[in-house]
């Protein structure tokens, strides 16, 4: 199994496309910095949407996360599930014995830590940009907190912000690797991945316009029953000083986790179509 | 050319995504007709104007949501597989050991996706207006943002200026995807570099906002005066895409 992941690991670093993916971090960070020099010019100092050099890894991130970094997975996850499975180049690997299900979950894994790497990337670059482009204040307003943190209690924070992103990242990773699996050729796979998204995005929406039908606290739950609403606005939920919907934020994620493994699991049974 | 055409017409329509994606297609104009009869029939102009619904003017309102379905998922898997996929998977060898043209393969595999998507546009027309004749409630005239009040022949006419504009949003959509299938390698590639076009325009200029809320954008240029800009970029998308497709398609080397 490890010699299998090695192998997986070397194969999807062959890629151009994903040396490309990491080249485009700049070219993200410095986007989201734009859009956030944006926003300064609408909110003043004593608001947490205003964007500081402490807080700019997490706001940078929350508008980037809901629809580059799903994308970015729903690319990777096209490349080394469906091309590889449907274009035969996965004969190579399945001539050694290694089970369909053991070569997806080495695939899985290897997705998995290559999203750690890019989000730590993100990190780090995020830190370079904000301090460059950003004012830097001893201490700044954080989400849903009472006090202000220091710079210091921010980083602490930004890191379980990252953290929680990741885990939204497995849970999305978990679905469009069932979507791919499933599907026959990689443009299917592209176009129900960014239907799953969109459908993810628009139900809020619509549990919103029936909002005076339903008490708030049920709402909001019925909100954060979707990831990509989870990733935007969710994760500062989940951070605040007095969460009430963290427990709740996270048994989705753990059922969208479990839930979508257990289908791979099922979909990558003994088949006998694998050499056709 | 008529061999050529129905030829395409039938590896089309083998593919059972195409099928099964036009099936979802009006599966969601069905969802798009319960939900403007659940929310009471009111819709938007824009983020701050409202509309209420009537028997006249329901037509536009069902492109807000599915012109997203159209433009970031038909067209792109529709066209990258017609000239992206066919290519890549080898099974466009078979009919270039014919002597066809290269120009004419482009033309019939642009006329079978252009012919397809007029009639996907045409129908949602009808069945948008059908329903709000019958489900809305009936007005003798009503205006649209910005304009005088309209009869119904009126009324109809603007729906249809309305939805022709649209229909060549997306003629310059298959343009973009198709230009992203002819220079990307895979399909892969085509498909996400369509989806940065229609997505990394906004950064270039506020203008090309249509691909994203295309109903907005045409009840704006309908109803204000001097929305040059719009007429503009899309014809200039429209030309030089189509320009660049055929130029790139016909000296790209098939061969070895």
């Amino acid at each position: 199994m490890n010699k299998l992941i090695a192998s997986e690991w070397e194969r999807l670093w062959k890629r151009k496309a994903i040396w490309l993916l990491f080249a485009a971090i700049p070219a993200m960070v410095y986007a989201a910095a734009k859009y956030c020099l944006h926003q300064n010019t609408t909110v003043t100092l004593d608001f947490p949407q205003y964007t500081v050099m402490g807080n700019f890894p997490v706001l940078g991130l929350a508008e980037m996360l809901m629809t580059a970094f799903n994308l970015v997975v729903l690319v990777i996850t096209t490349m080394v599930v469906t091309d590889e499975y449907r274009s035969g180049q996965l004969r190579m690997v399945l001539i050694r014995t290694h089970s369909f299900r053991q070569i997806i979950f080495a695939k899985f894994f290897v997705v998995m830590s290559f999203i750690f790497l890019y989000l730590l990337a993100y990190f780090i670059i995020c830190y370079g940009v904000g301090s460059m482009m950003f004012s830097s204040s001893e201490t700044y307003p954080q989400f849903y907190h009472q006090s202000d943190t220091t710079v210091v209690e921010g980083f602490i924070y930004n890191l379980k912000f990252y953290g929680l992103a990741f885990l939204t990242l497995v849970a999305m990773s978990s679905v469009l690797f069932f979507i791919a699996i499933i599907s026959h050729t990689t443009t299917t796979t592209l176009g129900i991945g960014i239907g799953f998204l969109f459908i993810s995005i628009a139900y809020p929406t619509v549990i919103g316009l029936f909002g005076q039908l339903v008490p708030n606290e049920i709402l909001l739950k019925l909100y954060f029953t979707s990831l990509p609403m989870v990733q935007w606005q969710g994760l500062t939920f989940m951070l605040a000083e007095s969460s009430s919907l963290l427990g709740w934020i996270l048994l989705v994620l753990g059922c969208y986790i479990v839930l979508f493994q257990s289908l791979m699991i099922l979909s990558t049974r003994r088949k006998n179509d694998t050499f056709i | 050319m008529k061999s050529l055409l129905l030829s395409e017409y039938e590896r089309t329509f083998k593919r059972k995504k195409t099928s099964i994606g036009i099936g979802i297609y009006f599966f969601m104009i069905v969802l798009q007709c319960l939900f403007i009869y659940l929310v009471g029939g009111v819709s938007f102009y824009d983020a701050d104007h409202s509309v209420q619904l009537n028997s006249i003017n329901t037509a536009p309102f069902f492109l807000r949501e599915l012109g997203l379905l159209i433009n970031f998922i038909l067209i792109p898997m529709f066209v990258v597989d017609s000239f992206n996929g066919e290519y890549h998977s080898g099974a466009l060898r078979l009919f270039l050991i014919r002597p066809q043209k290269r120009v004419k393969l482009f033309l019939a595999k642009w006329l079978v996706q252009a012919s397809l998507f007029l009639a996907l546009t045409f129908l949602t027309w009808l069945i948008a207006t059908i329903f709000g004749q019958i489900m809305m409630p009936h007005v003798n005239e009503t205006t649209f943002l910005n304009t005088e009040s309209l009869n119904l022949f009126e009324g109809l006419l603007y729906t249809l200026k309305f939805y022709g504009m649209t229909y060549v949003v997306f003629l310059c959509v298959i343009g973009i995807s198709a230009f992203m299938s002819i220079v990307m390698p895979n399909p892969i590639m085509a498909y996400m570099g369509t989806v940065a076009c229609l997505i990394g325009g906004i950064y270039i200029s506020d203008q090309f906002i249509y691909f994203i809320i295309i109903s907005d954008s045409i009840f704006n240029v309908l109803g204000n005066s001097g929305q040059y800009g719009f007429y503009v970029s899309l014809l200039f998308l429209f030309v030089i895409s189509h320009i660049m497709n055929v130029g790139i398609w016909t000296r790209k080397q098939w061969m070895g």
